[in-house]
């Protein structure tokens, strides 16, 4: 049998998301919506041997939506083909704001589609009515069925379920339409073309029908003429809508169901009066930064280092059991190498992830918001763009995935364009190899100087992004309205589960992605570092005989020679070689390269890449990537390869950089062309090639 | 008198909304005729305000302030 379709719907903060965790448990999949990248999270649920698929929808304030976010609802109840279109819908609600959240209820009750009202958040409710009262009174007045729940205490869901047994019972049987001659008139030319007899949805395509993708051009011409022979204005026909609902709705919300207080109401202004003081605000914010960062790298250590070892071990095992052939090569030198390289990141992806949920789940991102509004907007960004640079920190996916809820274009896409500026948790394993070449150990007071060198470059990161957006804000025309109109809910302690699932999709998604470029890219790279064209590989194996009978070298010597004059040799020293020319002057040989044409797929290829390279023709595989670079000097010198200068060089390379492939897709996706990607990739490349232009420059003078 | 010229701390109550882009989402986000509100406090760098509106509270811009007319409750 087929499964029936449930849509969760509610407001922003009513607890939807919470309700679909209980619902599914671990049976949850994220993908996307076809078309755009906001995710759609389904799972499955079985109630009485009937098979049940509920999908967690965007939260949205109406059906007359301002961001992208908040358009998916919209588009999906206009669409009957549409295969997330729902059997039945359950709408969550928040009794606590009941009149606010009425509202988008209303609509649907009037799209005339199965549907139940979960009256969420009674364990937190004081009003001088109980909850139960409220859920009958509403149950009568509103024609559905209303269940009070509660999502934190896992309150009645099971009536909730039992409920959808007999999704025919949840039709709506009344009606809080109230058309205007005019309107009801275009409701009825457009049910012509539509076939769809409910006014309600057809008023809807009039408001909506030029961005609704599943309206032919032909009746999207049709509509605006239906239209154009009316007085209809768009935005003044849903004010008027929305007047007449409330009209309808606030009576219903008497002074009895206003809840008396609201459990965190008064630990929210206390807190608030701290957290978003006009001077302790920024300087708080600055705070919780820090010790973000902070506990990624104090809290990561260990479980790093015991994943590295297990890397390690894993490859001398395999090496000592299986035979000495080409096939262990690539396992241990290609897929291994490159596995342990995303996979020793997952500490520090976790505890990033875990603190970014926690400040959104607590809410205090939305303080964040408020907080620098005013001075992103001098920036050409709004308070909302505060959300996508923070979990830039994490991964510039999500970040640019975040945007969503910023309805301004240019602001948006200003957003989208800076974010990969901001370091990413795939810089961290670069930062941490290279850092190490410029300054020594040591500290200087509590100060650590690699520390400080790390922090100077995130620091680098936030500068570039800032004074990016503000280029793009002189040179983008925003015509647009711009605006805040942020909603600031109360404190609450966060919901484990909630945390958890977040979480693991975000983690796992990175796992995933990043995964396979960099298994695919290794395996790529072991080959092209161990094969060439013959001609050439068989010169370096007559050059390395010859020099080894002259300088009458032992059997290591030789193969270690051997191995440094078939990489060269090889194809990826021929690439290597051929764009040698064009980073010579930022201090870069064509050994690395070699790591940063790679690294373009994703940077964390780099660290991988250099264990790759450098890893071939040893055998001992014992040595740690660090230690075999510091062993490199330049040909015929005593220069190290990784000096001072080019290491600082190079991280500077990696900071301005747009080295993710991924990043690109989602860019693209997001702006829907190929203009901004590219546009991103070129500004921030000549960031970077000036930028260690420059630095190579100065310290090599200096040096 | 706007709600953009009403001093922090100070009760009112709002009479009516312009009709203009922002209308519909600072209904939905509660501020509906007849309902009280007080501004709570000013943004670090000017501009943004934090609002109490009955019992939720919510962030707005100066320019959003201006579309609210309101009276002393």
């Amino acid at each position: 049998m087929q499964h029936l379709k449930i849509c969760l719907i509610g407001n922003p903060n009513s607890g939807k998301s919470s309700l679909f965790n209980i619902l599914t448990g671990l049976n949850q999949k994220v993908s996307n919506f076809p078309g755009v990248t906001v995710e759609k999270k389904t799972g499955n649920f079985t109630l009485q041997s009937k098979k049940f698929t509920a999908i967690d929808l965007p939260g949205t304030y109406s059906l007359f939506p301002n961001s992208k976010d908040e358009k998916i609802v919209s588009r999906i109840l206009t669409n009957p083909n549409d295969l997330a279109y729902p059997d039945a819908i359950i709408y969550i609600c928040d009794l606590n704001n009941l009149e606010r959240h009425l509202l988008l209820a209303s609509q649907l009750i009037d799209l005339n589609i199965p549907l139940v009202i979960a009256l969420n958040m009674v364990d937190i409710y004081e009003g001088t009515e109980t909850a139960e009262a409220v859920a009958e009174r509403l149950q009568s007045t509103l024609g559905v069925k209303v269940i009070p729940i509660s999502t934190r205490k896992i309150d009645n869901i099971d009536i909730l379920k039992e409920s959808l047994i007999d999704i025919a019972k949840l039709l709506p049987k009344k009606s809080f339409l109230k058309l205007t001659p005019r309107d009801e008139g275009i409701a009825n030319s457009i049910s012509l073309l539509t076939q769809k007899e409910n006014k309600y949805y057809n008023k809807l395509i009039a408001h909506h029908h030029e961005w609704l993708d599943h309206i032919t051009r032909a009746d999207k011409a049709e509509i605006k003429e239906i239209i154009s022979k009316t007085s209809f204005v768009n935005l003044k026909s849903q004010i008027e809508e929305t007047f007449s609902r409330f009209n309808i709705i606030t009576p219903l919300v008497n002074k009895k169901t206003l809840p008396l207080s609201i459990k965190g109401d008064k630990l929210t202004y206390k807190l608030d009066s701290i957290l978003t003081n006009k001077w302790l605000g920024p300087i708080i914010f600055l705070g919780v930064m820090l010790v973000m960062f902070q506990s990624i790298f104090a809290w990561s250590e260990l479980p790093m280092t015991v994943i590295e070892n297990l890397f390690t071990w894993a490859g001398s095992s395999i090496r000592s059991v299986m035979p000495a052939m080409w096939y262990t090569d690539l396992l241990v030198d290609g897929l291994l190498a490159g596995l342990g390289g995303v996979l020793v990141f997952i500490p520090q992806i976790t505890i990033l992830f875990l603190i970014i949920t926690l400040l959104e789940e607590s809410g205090y991102m939305s303080r964040a918001v408020y907080l620098f509004d005013p001075l992103m907007q001098k920036f050409g960004l709004n308070g909302r763009s505060m959300v996508a640079l923070i979990s830039s920190g994490a991964c510039a996916i999500p970040a640019i995935m975040s945007t969503r809820t910023i309805s301004n274009w240019k602001e948006r896409l200003t957003t989208i364009m800076v974010s990969p500026l901001i370091s990413c948790s795939a810089r961290i394993p670069v930062y941490t190899v290279l850092v190490a070449f410029v300054v020594p150990a040591g500290s200087w007071g509590p100060l650590n100087y690699r520390g400080l060198v790390f922090m100077g470059l995130y620091l680098l990161g936030i500068i570039g992004a800032m004074a990016s957006a503000y280029v793009f804000k002189v040179l983008l025309k925003n015509d647009e309205p711009s605006f805040l109109m942020l909603e600031l809910p109360v404190y609450k302690a966060p919901l484990w589960k909630n945390v958890f699932f977040t979480v693991k999709e975000k983690v796992l998604s990175f796992i995933i992605g990043a995964g396979q470029v960099i298994v695919l890219i290794s395996i790529l790279l072991w080959f092209l570092a161990s094969y060439g064209p013959s001609a050439a590989m068989e010169k370096a194996r007559l050059e390395t005989s010859a020099i080894s009978v002259e300088q009458n070298l032992n059997e290591q010597q030789t193969s270690q020679l051997l191995a440094s004059k078939k990489i060269e040799a090889s194809y990826a020293g021929h690439l290597g070689k051929f764009i040698e020319p064009t980073i010579k002057p930022l201090g870069f040989d064509w050994k690395i390269g070699i790591a940063l044409l790679t690294s373009f797929a994703a940077r964390e290829v780099f660290v991988g890449a250099m264990a790759t390279i450098y890893s071939i023709g040893d055998e001992s595989n014992e040595d740690s990537v660090r230690s075999k670079m510091n062993k490199e000097y330049r040909p015929g010198t005593t220069i190290k390869v990784f000096n001072p200068a080019t290491s600082l060089s190079l991280l500077i390379f990696y900071v301005f950089a747009m080295q993710c492939m991924s990043t690109i897709a989602v860019t693209k996706k997001e702006t829907n062309s190929w203009k901004w990607p590219a546009i991103q990739f070129l500004y921030m490349g000549v960031l970077a090639y000036v930028g260690s232009f420059i630095t190579y420059q100065l310290m090599s003078s200096i040096i | 008198m706007r709600l953009s010229e009403v001093n922090i701390g100070r009760k009112v109550k709002i009479v009516s909304i312009d009709e203009n882009i922002l209308t519909h989402k600072l209904m939905t986000l509660g501020f509906l005729e007849n309902t009280t509100l007080t501004i709570i406090r000013k943004s670090p760098f000017g501009g943004s305000f934090y609002v109490r509106v009955e019992n939720q509270y919510v962030a707005l811009r100066k320019t959003e302030l201006e579309s609210i007319k309101v009276i002393d409750y």
